[in-house]
Order: structure tokens, then sequence, then C-alpha cells
């Protein structure tokens, strides 16, 4: 789910060390130590990388220097990451990939202005030089802030871990990518391809400011997905399942790696008999879960606060006006249980929090960082997060979803005279300032006298926000959340959702049968 | 401390612990990235950046580890890792690391002089672009940001077959965003320079100029009819159409039967205006590199040759599975991971058209200026995504147009292809001229 970033220049694709940076989120493998090819001081060592942290005097001291040019906030943020990651294609284990991920970055404000440096190094003297560099932002100030000596806060806990990562061998984690693999491939011979990747990641932070905050955690991460390709008379269809909590090992009690793997393929065979989608406007009717990909976009984006102090969102100035139809209540909800987009606090140490964006039609709120809480006079979110030490954090989503509403899904398919079902889409993006958003659709139908009838093809739906918002007219109440990847010039996880909605017009379908 | 040695030495380590095969990619650099917003700095990032990838085969078996900590337990641990990892993969014929290449081109990529240029004189830059752009025009309302940021480093590639090469890279860009805003409707535009010298950036003034005319041609954009007609694409949009094209020459796509050009090397794919370069070899070319991400040799390469389909992308995996030699395409997402199959300087080449007789001959039509989401399906080659333009009318550009989707079939919009323009222009790695499809499906009211 991209976001169309029209404040940051985008430099080249081939930037490489810019995709180093990306890189360094992808890192994989927790120290599986029971691995019997370590050595007693090897584990050691191991353990030793993995809780690289700094002491609080270190801390104290940075926070200081940075803020020796005059700035009035100062933060460091200390992160270790370890991932393991696995990939199977062609019915064969293609490879598995292992990384160590850590550093600090130093953050100073002053008034709007933001200094940001960062270090792999954890030796003082480097993580000294980047905390000056921070500073320079507030040059020529003659203040200087004291920093408020540090002590440690205790963090409410949304996420509960019973298996630990730490205590899995990969043979296991092999074991489930195979499983998936062959559940994918069985489900019809027409199944062509199945690709399954395994992720897992043990993020530990350490956050710390010159307010006295100081926070830290260690959250494990879970996300897999199968795709599975179908091929039949030339024509077909990537089916596609994800999964994906902060959670232990547990998690595949819980989520069956067989059924993930045969929904995608029944999605693959189901869209073989797909005909052209038509082109233009028409009722649109979004199945729910991962069709919360609409909210995300048509919306979400638009409420994040840095948009709102821009003036760069259509939503900014907004708040309690009427938005959308009275069906409609739009929450980020950062303490949803276990939820991919749940991290106990944002990555700034602000708890996560319900916040009600939209309520029965009418703006209520926006999604802050600090920076933007501070500029807009209005209270944090927990909303501040960042996709590793390398980036300051901006506000993102957490778990963002529309909530229930009277009707059945079936009511509004029923109630559909003609129009379009969207089962699932790949992703989408949005232009805030404009409202513009657009998503892909993967599996969709024709409705029919009130009838889903026959499979239609890679359409774009397009839209603008607050067309569709106020164009909601049914609601039904079966919400559920798909998983997700955000991008807004650094990459977030998250969850999209809603219950099953009827869009009754303003929203076009970019079929090739005009 | 050496970096080319300690890659070579990482290599080793991993051939000493068990390796068959070991490979070392390590990149160190710096970065800084300046936002400006209404004539002040924003924001100011700076920072340096190290990280290596290993990647080992025990015997035909494939395992990747990385880190971006350089202390020697770590490094022996990921030796470690990667070695006892690959034992549990799968066994791959293919599995295979390239040898040195015996001739390597050396495109001149790297500009000592960025580093040199003092801070402040970047900033003004940005400062400058912005100033320029809110003066331009009475509706250009408020700046959503400009910005300068440039990127360095060093790649080194050391591999148990004897690849042993380092080079460096620079890349500098600025730009700026502003609304052009008219009662309650706003437009964004954008443009932005990048450039691996500083003296080959853009001016202020025009940058400013196009981020402004952007704004102002689309602002107000309203749906026209669902319809099928001409479209005309401009520099910018018309790069999708690259986009969707690299998916599907990737090798491995291909040879998985994953994409819609898999049966059609050597046949005619698109109009014969139409032909289509791969070189990573061009002196100051963003997608330069003298080697691959896999330490292979770049060269120039006719991907599409007057519309026939000449070759598919490879690394050296893709290249083994099919039959073929690696043609210098091995593309990683940074050291942290595997290399996969990229273009390298990608683009369309110039035809004879002037553009303005592009849209002169289109007597009802679509010219396209941005698309937002969508794309090819590189799959089954579907084409669809909203779009953002300007109406032409007997063959002069009118009204915006917006809230539109666009479609259709990859083969026909590329053999419906029926004037490509002489203005060519690189602004990042990929690139086209200003060109013309016959028809294609809009869908709007």
């Amino acid at each position: 789910m991209a976001k169309k970033n029209l404040w940051q220049i985008p430099l080249s694709r081939r930037s490489f060390i810019g995709k180093g940076l990306k890189g360094g989120a992808l890192l994989i493998a927790t120290p599986s130590i029971m691995s019997d090819f370590f050595l007693m001081n090897r584990e050691r060592a191991i353990a030793e990388i993995a809780s690289a942290t700094l002491a609080k005097e270190e801390i104290e001291k940075l926070l200081k220097v940075a803020l020796a040019k005059g700035g009035e906030f100062s933060e460091i943020y200390v992160e270790n990451r370890q991932s393991t990651s696995i990939n199977m294609e062609e019915a064969k284990i293609k490879s598995v990939h292992y990384g160590i991920s850590q550093g600090v970055g130093i953050r100073v404000i002053k008034g709007n202005k933001t200094g940001y440096a960062y270090s792999d190094d954890f030796i003082f003297g480097k993580l000294e030089e980047a905390a000056k560099v921070a500073s320079y932002i507030a040059a020529g100030e003659m203040k200087t802030e004291e920093p408020i000596s540090i002590s440690k806060k205790k963090m409410p806990s949304y996420v509960k871990v019973q298996i630990p990562l730490e205590s899995i061998v990969e043979e296991k984690k092999l074991n489930l990518v195979r499983k998936a693999d062959a559940a994918a491939r069985s489900y019809d011979k027409r199944i062509l391809q199945a690709y399954i990747q395994y992720y897992d990641e043990i993020r530990g932070r350490v956050i710390a400011n010159s307010q006295g905050l100081w926070v830290e955690n260690k959250l494990p991460l879970l996300w897999f997905v199968v795709r599975a390709l179908s091929s039949h008379e030339g024509k077909n269809h990537m089916g596609r399942k994800r999964l994906s909590e902060h959670s232990g090992f547990e998690f595949f009690q819980k989520y069956k790696v067989e059924e993930a793997a045969q929904e995608a393929a029944r999605e693959a065979i189901a869209m073989l008999d797909a005909q052209e989608a038509p082109a233009g406007e028409m009722p649109v009717v979004i199945a729910n879960a991962w069709g919360g990909v609409l909210v995300h976009e048509a919306v979400g984006h638009g409420m994040e606060a840095d948009g709102v102090y821009r003036k760069s969102t259509i939503y900014a100035d907004k708040i309690g006006k009427k938005v959308a139809t009275p069906p409609v209540t739009l929450i980020d909800d950062g303490t949803l249980p276990n939820y991919r987009g749940t991290t106990d606090f944002d990555d700034e140490g602000t708890p996560g929090s319900r916040t009600v964006l939209v309520e029965k039609g009418i703006l209520k709120g926006y999604m802050h960082d600090l920076l933007s809480a501070k500029l807009l006079k209005m209270e944090p979110t927990g909303n501040g997060r960042r996709e590793s030490f390398r980036y300051y954090p901006i506000p993102r989503m957490t778990n963002t979803f529309m909530d229930n509403g009277p009707h059945t899904a079936e009511e509004i398919i029923k109630a559909t005279k003609k129009g379009i079902f969207v089962q699932s889409l790949s992703g989408g993006s949005v232009n805030p300032a404009t409202g513009q958003f657009n998503f892909d659709v993967r599996e969709a139908y024709m409705i029919e006298d009130g009838k889903k009838t026959y499979p239609v093809r890679d359409a774009t739906l397009i839209g603008r926000g607050f067309e569709v918002l106020e164009n909601i007219d049914m609601v039904a109440n079966d919400l559920g959340f798909g998983v997700g990847i955000c991008g807004k010039g650094q990459a977030a996880e998250v969850t999209a959702g809603q219950p099953t909605i009827r869009i009754a017009r303003n929203i076009k379908v970019g079929g090739t049968r005009a | 401390m050496d970096y080319k040695d300690l890659a070579a030495s990482l290599a080793k380590q991993c051939i000493k612990k068990g390796a068959s095969e070991a490979e070392a990619y390590l990149e160190e650099g710096e970065t800084l990235e300046i936002q400006v917003r209404n004539g002040d700095v924003e924001s100011m990032k700076q920072a340096g950046l190290k990280g290596v990838g290993l990647r080992v085969f025990v015997k035909g078996r494939m395992a990747f580890a990385e880190s971006s900590n350089f202390t020697e337990e770590a490094l022996a641990s990921i030796a470690d890792k990667a070695v006892s990892l690959a034992k549990q993969t799968s066994f791959d014929e293919f599995n295979q690391l390239p040898a040195p290449s015996e001739k390597i081109a050396q495109p001149d990529i790297y500009d000592p002089n960025i580093s040199k240029i003092a801070l402040d004189e970047k900033i003004s830059i940005a400062k400058k672009v912005e100033q320029l752009a809110l003066k331009k025009h009475e509706l250009i309302k408020r700046s959503l940001g400009a910005g300068f940021n440039n990127i360095e480093g060093t790649i080194h590639i050391v591999n148990s077959r004897g690849v042993s090469t380092s080079y460096k890279k620079s890349i500098c860009s600025f730009g700026v965003a502003v609304i052009a805003a008219e009662k309650d409707i706003m437009q964004p535009g954008y443009f932005y320079s990048s450039a691996s010298y500083f003296n080959l950036l853009k001016t202020p003034e025009e940058i400013a100029t196009r981020a402004v005319d952007f704004a102002l041609a689309l602002l107000g954009g309203k749906p026209v009819k669902s319809q099928e007609a001409t479209v005309v694409f401009d520099r910018r949009a018309g790069r999708g159409l690259l986009f969707g094209l690299i998916r599907a020459i990737n090798g491995e796509q291909v040879y998985q039967k994953a994409s819609f050009l898999a049966d059609y090397l050597n046949k005619p794919i698109a109009s014969e205006l139409i032909t289509i370069i791969d070189d990573g070899t061009m002196d100051k070319g963003i997608g330069s590199q003298p080697v691959d991400d896999e330490g292979v040799a770049t060269r120039k390469k006719v991907i599409v040759d007057k519309g026939v389909l000449k070759m598919f992308i490879y690394n050296t995996y893709s290249a083994a599975k099919s039959g073929t030699a690696s043609t210098g395409n091995a593309t990683r997402r940074g050291y942290s991971s595997i290399p996969g199959i990229g273009p390298t300087n990608f683009y369309m080449e110039n035809g004879a058209t002037e553009p303005a007789d592009i849209i002169k001959e289109v007597k009802n039509g679509l010219f396209i200026m941005a698309t937002q989401g969508g794309g090819v399906n590189p799959v089954n080659g579907n084409f669809s995504t909203g779009a953002m333009g300007l109406w032409i009318t007997e063959g002069k550009k009118t009204d915006p147009v917006a809230n539109i989707t666009l479609a259709g079939n990859i083969f026909d919009m590329l053999k419906g292809v029926d004037a490509v323009g002489n203005d060519l222009e690189f602004n990042g790695s990929i690139a086209c001229p200003t060109f013309r499809v016959k028809k294609m499906i809009i869908g709007g009211m």
C-alpha cells in the first residue's frame, strides 16, 4: 500500500544505499541458538550481540550533547533486530536468510524542525558525533534546554507471547513452509507454481528522551505468505493469502498454514474463469477484511497529522465537520491484542491508543506523532512510527478500520441490482491533497439482479476519498482485518479492516470493456 | 578498515567453515537528506551506512546472512549461521556463483565533489527552488516542501571463484512540491532532478517551472465519459509501460511461465517504432554500474529491436537454469538482500516525431501526465491504472482530466504505438520519450 508521498523528493530506484536502508528492515533470523552447530562461546557472543544497548549514563550524555546547540527536545532510539526468512519456490527451499540489524538514531526537535543522525556502531565516540550532527538543526539559537534525568517507565502490553520464537529450531519453520507448499499444489492440478514465504523477527527497542522518558520492549513478529499461480488454456491468476501477528510461535496453532495455502489456491482457480471487467462508474460492494485497504488509502492517509499541519490533505481544518455518511465510523487502534499494527507503544514511546477518526460521519480526530501533536496543540495518539533506526518517526497508521454497521453481507448483495463485488485487493495508493485513491482488485465478481455471477479480472478501482465516504449507503456487521505493509517513504506493519460495505456511486472500475 | 579485505576474509571464513562457494557483498556509504519548507530547513538527516551480506553454497544448497554490525563476533556469527542454514535448504544444481568477467566497463558514476560542497550551499538550492516555485503563479498557494539529497558509497564484491571488485557511486537530487488551489480544489505538482554528478543537475528555475506547470495543468481535473480513445503518454506516465515490461522480461518469471512474454522470444511484440535498451555502462547514468550485484560485468543490450523481443534479462542462477548466460542484471535491494533480477538504465529509444506533432494529429484523445496505482500484470499482460492528464480535442490540449482509469492489454498497447517522440529525457534510470497509443479504454462516468 504505497502512498504517493509528494513532499519527499524521490531518489532514483537505483539509489543503492537507499535500498540498503530499506533492506535493513528486512532482516531475519532469531538467534536460533538451539542449532547444534553453535559452540557455547558463540551462544554467548550472539546473546551479547542481540542485546547491544546503552547504559543510562551514556543515554543521558547523548541527550545532552544533542541539545547543546539549543534544541528543545532530543531523543535516543536504540534498535536491535534479528530475523529469519525462508523462501520456497518451485517445490524447493530456495534459501534461508538470517540477519542482524542494530543501531542508534538520535533526533533533535526545535520548533517544527527535525535533525536526525544515526549510527550502526555502538562505539560511544561515534554516537556522540551523531548527536552533534543531529543538533545542527537547532544551530543559531541561544537557549539550551536541560534534559530531565531519565527513569524507566512501565508500559502497557497488548502483545502476549506464549511460545518465544527464540526456542524454535529452524526445522520447525521449514516444515511449516513445506506443508503450505504441498497444500497449495495439491489443491488442483491447474496450480502451476506456489511461492511460500516465512519471516520472523524479534525487534528490541530502547527509547529515551530529554523529557525523562525511558522505555524498552522486545516484540516478536511473524509473517507468512502463500501465493499460488494457476494456469489453464493460456489464462492464469496469482492468488494470495497473508497471515501476520506480533506473536509467539503459538500463532501457527491459531492459523493453519495449509488453510492459508488452500485459500490462495482457491482464489487462483476461481479466477481462471474471469472475464474482462467493465469500465465505468457502478455500485461497488467490497468484502470485509482486506477490503479495508479502501479505508486505509481513501481516508487513513489523509488523517495522518503531518498532512494536517502542512495543509496538504483535504481533511485539514475539518474537525467537527461531516465527511461521511452516518453509518461510517473509522478508528485507528494500536491496542488490539497481538495485531500486526500493535507495538504496545509507538517508536517515540507513546502508548498505543484507540483513536476515533470519524464517528457516525463526523471527523473527530487525527493520528499524531509528538511533533504534529505539538504543532497542532492536540494530544499525541501513539502513531509516531519508524521503519528502523535509520528513519525519524512520522505519523503512521496502526490497525485502521471501519466499524460494524446494521446490515448483513447477504442483504447488501441482494439489494444491489447491478454492480461489482470485490472479494480481495492487492493494494492501493492515495494522493491526500486531491483525495484521489486507487486500489488494485485481485478477486471480483459481477453482481446481477442481487446475485454474484461471473468473475472479472484485473481492474483498478478509483475514486476520491471524500466522494466515496459520502456514498457508502450500506455497512454490514462482519468486521474483519487484513495484514499488510504500508509505504510512506518508509515501511510500517499494519492491518486494515472493514465489514462488507456498499459504495453506491462515484467509484469507477478500470476494466477493458467500455 | 579496508572493507575490500574484510569482504575477502569473510568469504574465506565461510569456505573454512565448510561452504563450497561463498560470496561477500559489502556496501558502505553516506547519506544526506535535507527538507526545506516555507523558506526554512524543516529536517535534516545525515548518516553513514554499512552492511555486509554473505551468500554461501554448501554442495549446491544456499543460505544468506547479513549484518550491519561489523564486530568480530557478529561477523563470525553470520558466517557460522550462513553455513549451518545452507545445510537445511534444498539442493539446486543451478546454485552457482559467477566467475570473474574478462572485460569490465568503467562508467563514470562517481562525483568526488558532492561531498565537498558545503551543507549551506545544498540547503540554499532547496530554498531557492521552493522560492521560485511559490512566486511563479498566484494560484500556487503553498509549498509541500523542497529537498536536496545525496548518497554516495562504495560497493565491494568478493567471491570464492575469483570475483574481486570494488566501485564507487554517487547520486544527488533536488526537487520541490507545491499545491495549486482554487476555491476548494487542490492540486499538487512536483518535479525533481537527479544526477550522478552535481553539475549535471538541472537548474532550480527549470525544476520550479515544471512543478508549477504540472499543478496548474491538472488543477480542477474532472472525469470524462467511459470510451475508447487515443492516448498520448508523456515521459512521466510512459514509464509505467516500461515498469510492466521490466517484470515480464525477468528471466525468473519467464522460466516459471509467470510472464506474458515467456513464449515471445524473437517474435514481434510491439510496433516497429519501439526499440528498448538496457545499458549499465552509460557514463553518468544513474542506473550504471561496472558490474552487477554479483560482480558480473554490465553491458549495453537491445531488449526490443524495432518491435521484436530479442532477449530476457538474467542473473547467474536464472541464466544457469535457462541454459544461457547471465546478462549482468543481478540486482539487490541493498546488502541485506539476495540478488534478484533488475534493469540498469532501461529506456525506449528516441523516435523521429516532434512531441507537438504527436498531439496535433489527435482528433479526440487523452494526454496522460500521471498514473496512479495499478500497472501491468506481468503474468497476463493486463494493464489498468488510475490516470490524470489533459483532454486533446482537434490536436489541442484542453481541459484537465482526472478520476478516470485507463486499461488495455499490453500487446494491444505496444502494437498500437503509432508515434514515438524525439524527446527522451533521463531523470533517473528508467526513461522514455513521449509516445502515442492508437486505442485504449478509458473508464469514466
